[in-house]
């Protein structure tokens, strides 16, 4: 148990140190192999720019969709993280180009090997940079006032994964072709195999995860509605050894559309007598009292689970809800 | 004693987390510009 609470306040902090460690490693590698640094103003501008694109492609694994990272620390604490941290490289991103202010262009002069004078100017350079700030402010007010939209929750998170995907492929390119740091080999490879992964997290999610689910069918055996906005479904696992979960924990359930379909829907993991016989000991069905609230037809499912387990009818303490 | 940052509740750490984050950042991004 020790070695478990210690693993659990490990992780977080490891969490931070790992995203600390992505995000500034491409301003740390374009300090050591970019050539001497130029004016503060132009500095900050480069530096909000590599920043901001570096925690945009980290933004894609914390897009809330892997245990890895959102077990132990919670999905609502790293998808929180997710939109905070957009918010941040947004200001970054925005503050950017504004800083070049006063930097002569025209492109790169004969006895200026290492671009410290000049900014590009040429047009498909810098429109791919443009096009991703306008799509990127588009992706962030877009995401904050999601609800006020009237967007389905599928349409959005579709349009949401192709406004990213779109918007860290254009920033490659113009970080790469208009970027004085992009554009030393070093940092083209960093910058390729981050926006590598990035995008890979996101064809793992649409494609490779519901390709993999395909060959772990589960079957629906029974469907009960348990209010008029709540049901209750079992699922058995078909043809595998189904999953190892925890009551409180949640899965996205996929029912009676292709795998590939973005039709899903969060149930709550609930209880069941197993469950049950795993989390609480023998003497403490006996000894403890149980005061819990839910809907009333869950209630009615734990209190018999109790009962059949020994534990005294005034042990049990439960309120019974509605959400309508 | 209770440590107190394991006192804060979840939000609060998380935005505690996120605020060291951010100024974390505008210090490593000082220390490029400034080099």
């Amino acid at each position: 148990m020790v070695q478990r609470g210690h693993t659990r306040q490990m992780k977080p902090l490891l969490l931070i140190v790992a995203y600390l460690v992505a995000v500034t490693l491409p301003l740390l590698l374009s300090a050591w192999v970019g050539g001497p640094p130029r004016q503060f103003h132009q500095e900050l501008a480069s530096g909000l720019g590599i920043l901001a694109f570096s925690m945009i492609l980290v933004e894609f694994i914390l897009s809330g969709r892997f245990r890895a990272i959102s077990n132990d620390v919670g999905m609502d604490v790293t998808m929180r993280f997710h939109q905070v941290m957009a918010r941040t490289a947004l200001a970054f991103a925005l503050l950017h180009p504004f800083l070049y202010q006063g930097t002569p262009t025209g492109g790169q002069r004969p006895w200026d090997p290492t671009r410290q004078l000049t900014l590009t100017t040429d047009f498909s350079d810098l429109a791919t940079g443009i096009v991703a700030w306008l799509l990127l402010t588009g992706l962030v007010v877009m995401a904050i006032g999601r609800t006020q939209l009237g967007y389905r929750y599928e349409t959005w998170r579709l349009l949401h994964g192709i406004g990213a995907l779109l918007i860290a492929v254009l920033l490659l390119h113009h970080t790469v072709y208009a970027g004085r740091y992009g554009s030393q080999p070093v940092m083209t490879w960093v910058w390729l195999v981050m926006t590598g992964v990035a995008v890979g997290s996101l064809l793992m999610v649409y494609l490779v995860v519901p390709w993999l689910q395909k060959a772990r069918p589960w079957r629906v055996t029974s469907v009960v509605r348990l209010t008029p906005k709540q049901w209750e479904v079992t699922v058995t696992p078909n043809g595998h050894r189904g999953l190892d979960y925890q009551a409180g924990q949640f899965a996205w359930l996929n029912v009676g559309q292709s795998p590939f379909s973005m039709k899903e829907h969060p149930f709550s993991i609930s209880i069941d007598g197993a469950l049950m016989d795993r989390v609480f000991s023998e003497r403490e069905f006996r000894d403890w009292v149980f005061v819990m609230c839910g809907p009333a037809v869950m209630m009615d499912v734990v209190e018999d689970h109790l009962i059949q387990r020994g534990t005294p009818a005034h042990r049990i303490l439960s309120e019974r809800f509605s959400y309508d | 004693m209770t440590n107190p940052i394991q006192r804060l509740t979840q939000r609060r750490r998380l935005s505690l987390v996120i605020w060291g984050l951010n100024i974390t950042l505008v210090l490593i991004l000082l220390v490029f510009v400034l080099r």
